[in-house]
């Protein structure tokens, strides 16, 4: 733990592509941007960030962060099709 | 319609004729008041079941076993004839009775299981062959009686797996009294597919959309060349083909607003199965409002262009009285991203969609168990992954 809060820099996945991102956290937008989407004039709340790391997952929904760790995937797109 | 047999089969005649107190009661026949011995020296009475139906002047009873409201039989000595003759001491309720065992008994007869007559008389000879060396009077023959229950159905023809399996107090929880889909495109139409089998009394499709081309290869089945070209409307064309197989499907080719949405008001449950985001809000809205229990789907796929391939994700959220919140987590803004070069569709997402509703509908109504109650759920494709929104797992 100690390393990684040292660590400036994460390797993670964003929607299956390698992505370098500074630490130690990464937020619902910053994910966004990473993973190429274009919110201007978008409502966040069309959006869905989870991510998964070994066993543990969870969600971020606009304004929430997560403690960044090497090998962090994180998928980030819509669900509003049917 | 379902139908009205006005004679009997010549093999259920012959048991009444020959003085058993037959019943047919909806998917099942039962002979009632056979000796059994249920202790040493006691003779008992109970009713022999089997699945049955005839059509056509074709029977159809299952396998070769029966279920015995009795006690699991014994000899006249006592001994338990568990191990020759029982197969099952599950206590099951079939035809409205409550089974206490089912017998597996395989007779050394070829022509056992040739009509429903040998079939139970090969179990009512079997127990009584015990009950002759305490009372050699004690007889299944009586009277002679029949009587014909006819299940109010909304099938056409009945779902034999479910007799067969002995599932009719399970099978009942499905027999909610009027349940709507809004939205018929691939999920809605995936979502109907799996409703429509079951005993729902009425299910209310509710799309202003028509059918073209494209959107047949997000439907379960297969149209004509001229079905797909026809723009016949999505839910009147839904209500034709499931109603080869039940009643109860109503068509209404619009679109929920606030004008109408008080039509969902005495629905028991609501799929909301729709692109446009503003309606999304609408009804869940005015469903939390009237404690009316809903699940909303949706998905969504992008193109990873680098590698030529798709990324996808499906959600399942499931707002009941106890899950209120959820509601503020939909996404009810309108889109204004290309709805058709943007609106990446596969069936088999559509499909998984539906199934993950389906499912979870079906824990709601106390058909499946729930150990672990999951209000949002998520697939992640790339990761073949299932989440459950909410419960952090960080």
């Amino acid at each position: 733990m100690q390393d990684a809060e040292k660590q400036k820099e994460f390797q993670i996945f964003v929607n299956t592509k390698p992505r370098k991102v500074p630490g130690p956290r990464i937020s619902f937008e910053q994910v966004l941007a990473e993973a190429g989407i274009n919110t201007a004039g978008q409502d966040l709340n069309l959006y869905d960030v989870e991510w998964v790391h070994g066993n543990r997952a969870g969600t971020l929904t606009p304004g929430q962060s997560v403690d960044l760790e090497n090998g962090m995937k994180f998928d980030a797109g819509k669900s509003n099709r049917s | 319609m379902p139908e009205n047999p006005t004679a009997l089969s010549p093999h259920v005649q012959r048991l009444v004729d020959e003085k058993y107190a037959v019943s047919i009661d909806g998917q099942y026949i039962v002979v009632d008041n056979v000796p059994y011995v249920s202790a040493a020296g006691v003779v008992s009475r109970a009713a022999i079941i089997s699945a049955y139906h005839e059509k056509d002047g074709v029977e159809n009873f299952g396998d070769h076993t029966v279920w015995f409201t009795g006690s699991v039989p014994c000899t006249p000595t006592g001994q338990s004839l568990a191990h020759v003759l029982v197969a099952d001491t599950n206590s099951t309720l079939v035809a409205g009775r409550q089974a206490l065992c089912r017998f597996s008994y395989k007779s050394e007869r070829s022509d056992t299981l040739d009509n429903i007559y040998n079939k139970l008389t090969h179990y009512v000879r079997k127990l009584q062959s015990y009950v002759s060396a305490i009372d050699p009077t004690a007889s299944a023959a009586g009277e002679g009686s029949i009587s014909v229950r006819q299940q109010r159905s909304v099938f056409h023809y009945p779902n034999t797996a479910v007799a067969r399996a002995g599932l009719d107090a399970y099978e009942e929880k499905l027999k909610l009294a009027k349940v709507a889909i809004v939205g018929l495109g691939g999920t809605g139409s995936y979502i109907l597919d799996a409703l429509a089998k079951t005993p729902i009394e009425q299910i209310h499709l509710y799309d202003d959309d028509i059918i073209e081309p494209a959107t047949v290869y997000r439907m379960p089945g297969a149209l004509t060349i001229e079905e797909a070209h026809q723009k016949a409307r999505k839910t009147n064309h839904l209500r034709d083909v499931y109603n080869r197989m039940r009643t109860g499907i109503e068509s209404h080719p619009v679109r929920i607003d606030q004008g109408n949405v008080h039509e969902l008001d005495d629905c028991r449950f609501v799929f909301i199965a729709v692109d446009h985001g503003p309606s999304r809000g609408l009804i869940a809205r005015h469903l939390a409002k009237k404690g009316i229990p809903f699940i909303d789907v949706g998905m969504g796929v992008d193109r990873v262009p680098e590698d030529v391939k798709l990324i996808a994700r499906v959600r399942v959220t499931t707002i009941g009285n106890e899950s209120k919140s959820l509601v503020d987590t939909l996404p009810v803004t309108d889109d204004q991203e290309d709805a058709v070069y943007n609106n990446i569709q596969v069936a088999e997402l559509n499909a998984l969609n539906a199934m993950l509703a389906i499912i979870v509908y079906k824990q709601k109504i106390g058909f499946y168990s729930e150990e672990v109650a999951v209000n949002a759920l998520r697939y992640v494709l790339a990761w073949q992954r299932l989440l459950h929104i909410g419960s952090e797992q960080a």
